[in-house]
């Protein structure tokens, strides 16, 4: 069995921690309010805690938690 | 003693016209234009309907105007209810049918929802460009009595219906005077506001505000996203006041955002909404030693609060931060099943009496009778204490601590909700043969398990509609069938144990 896309663990995460929400096709999570801060906390701790990266108060900005793309992103400027 | 909420406007447009009230991102309006624009609203309203001491619905939005509105359904001798305009359309339906206002009051942003609501709507914008007529507003105040409501805030309820509580002028006015002297607010003092107005927390913000002629900045709900520009806006508008939520006390806390900025003109942190955590405390003391932090306790039915700790030591990270103290006008007893004090040191359910308690729930008799019920000490005349659902303990310090919850009502978020809502509207689910929710408090998750032939997502998507986000389940266990007890009802207490030992 291939091991899960970073992408599709994301998602897993996303799905988990905020149900409800479409992430697809969202590019606007944070400047439309669709994640609320709680949100916020909780994907980036679960995103810490699979990724093993170190997500600092510096990353808490809208344009990196606007849109899965913006959070694939975040994720592997932290993994380098 | 002051009759009706709205003399602390008058008595603050008199000492301070053109100081700015409130401000928000797009307007800041000053205690004279506050006044004007709900007069002006209230005049609008008071053209459209004979009515007094009814509600009003506003729905509310993060703005200055919605609190003008408020003050203008007041003017009009009617009494506000604040609605979340974020929540599902079919939730807001069920709490009008229920309510049955004069009117719906809407923003241009929010004509569209206001549209669906079945009820007659007013467009705040229009009333705020009527010509006030003065005599009509004050013979409108005049006939109100200082035991008459002044707003209507509704909770989650145990059996899938909001529980909308009713508080009076006296009560309101009876905690603001409270806190103003207990705390020491005067018009030098600026807050920074954090709590949604169809809250009751908020309630601090706008009394004390209107009271004392201090000035709130109404932070933008985006910026507790971005803890580094929520701090920096807290700097930078010179906030002197917290009175937040814990929940957004304790997320500031753990951000590590404070170790970065760490607002200076900061004098006092008043929290409540839910347990205070030592650990996020000595972040925060850490960080602003200085500051006086304050631990309040009470649900919506006693008006805000009913007890107080002004923390006087320091505590290690795991220790519990206690509720305190009654506060003035108010009496906390623990009491047991049959209401009876429990012996000193052993928990019971905190009930309290006093000028805070609310009349009831509106329209539901039956509900308020279960709450409010006769003082057990005095079977003289009518005298009721409000039963709170909360489990409390007396410390040896003679401080009283929360312990626990006696049935299914939760905080999550920050929220008070009542499981048995979330199952109520989950068992109407066609595809749903039977579910039970839980709450797993260390991990912040609502959990529901249940049997039948949808998906989780299906699940989701069909309950869009009728329950706010913060209502929906964070877990979900599909099975084929729930356990059930000798007593064939769902065994809850299995379904806990089998979920705990599967997620540790």
């Amino acid at each position: 069995m291939n091991p899960a896309s970073p992408k599709s663990e994301l998602l897993e995460i996303l799905h988990t921690s905020c149900p409800g929400v479409e992430f697809e096709n969202e590019t606007a999570l944070i400047d439309n309010e669709i994640l609320d801060s709680m949100d916020v906390v909780t994907i980036v701790s679960e995103i810490a805690g699979t990724f093993n990266v170190e997500i600092g108060v510096e990353d808490l900005v809208p344009e990196n938690f606007n849109s899965i793309e913006a959070m694939m992103n975040l994720i592997q400027r932290r993994l380098n | 003693m002051q009759r009706n909420a709205l003399e602390y406007l008058q008595a603050s447009v008199a000492r301070f016209p053109d100081k700015i009230a409130f401000a928000d991102s797009d307007e800041a309006l000053t205690f004279a234009q506050l006044e004007s624009r709900g007069q002006a609203l209230a005049t609008h309203i008071a053209k459209k309907t004979k009515h007094i001491n009814r509600p009003i619905a506003v729905l509310v939005e993060r703005t200055a105007a919605t609190l003008a509105a408020f003050f203008a359904v007041l003017y009009s001798g009617n009494y506000y209810v604040p609605l979340d305009s974020q929540m599902p359309v079919e939730r807001l339906k069920d709490i009008l049918a229920r309510l049955n206002p004069l009117f719906v009051v809407h923003s241009n942003k929010t004509r569209t929802l206001a549209e669906q609501l079945s009820c007659p709507i007013i467009s705040a914008e229009e009333g705020f460009s009527t010509e006030p007529d003065i005599v009509i507003v004050k013979s409108r105040v005049a006939r109100v009595l200082d035991i008459d409501p002044v707003y209507v805030i509704f909770t989650s309820g145990s059996t899938g219906t909001p529980k909308g509580i009713v508080i009076s002028h006296r009560s309101l006015i009876d905690f603001t005077d409270w806190m103003a002297d207990t705390f020491d607010f005067t018009e030098s003092d600026v807050l920074a506001n954090q709590a949604p107005y169809y809250f009751d927390l908020s309630v601090k913000d706008i009394y004390l505000t209107l009271k004392c002629a201090a000035t709130t900045h109404i932070i933008p709900k985006k910026l507790f996203m971005t803890p580094l520009v929520l701090v920096q806006f807290i700097d930078d508008v010179k906030a002197t006041s917290l009175v937040w939520a814990t929940a957004a006390f304790h997320l500031l806390a753990n951000s590590g955002a404070l170790d970065k900025i760490a607002p200076q003109s900061l004098n006092k942190i008043i929290l409540g909404g839910e347990a205070m955590y030592a650990k996020q405390l000595n972040i925060w003391r850490h960080a602003l030693p200085d500051v006086n932090y304050v631990n309040l306790y009470g649900p919506t039915e006693v008006t805000v609060d009913c007890t107080y700790y002004k923390i006087d030591r320091r505590y290690q990270d795991d220790e519990v931060i206690p509720i305190g103290i009654p506060c003035e006008n108010k009496e906390v007893m623990l009491l047991d099943e049959d209401l009876q004090p429990v012996p000193s040191g052993q928990p019971g359910e905190i009930c309290v009496r006093g000028t805070g308690l609310a009349h009831g729930y509106y329209g539901d008799n039956e509900k308020t009778d279960i709450a409010f019920v006769q003082n057990p000490f005095n079977p003289h005349y009518p005298d009721k204490i409000y039963r709170t659902g909360d489990i409390g303990i007396l410390n040896e310090e003679g401080l009283f601590c929360f312990a626990s919850r006696r049935d299914d009502q939760i905080k999550h978020m920050g929220y008070r909700i009542e499981l048995g809502e979330i199952e109520a509207h989950l068992a109407s689910l066609p595809k749903i043969r039977e579910l039970a929710c839980f709450f797993d408090k260390e991990r912040d998750k609502i959990v529901c398990a249940y049997a039948g032939e949808t998906q989780p997502k299906e699940i989701l998507a069909d309950i869009r509609d009728m329950l706010p986000k913060y209502m929906y389940p964070n877990i979900f266990i599909k099975k084929d069938s729930l356990p059930r007890n000798a007593n064939d009802k769902i065994d809850r207490v299995k379904l806990k144990e089998e979920y705990f030992n599967e997620s540790s």
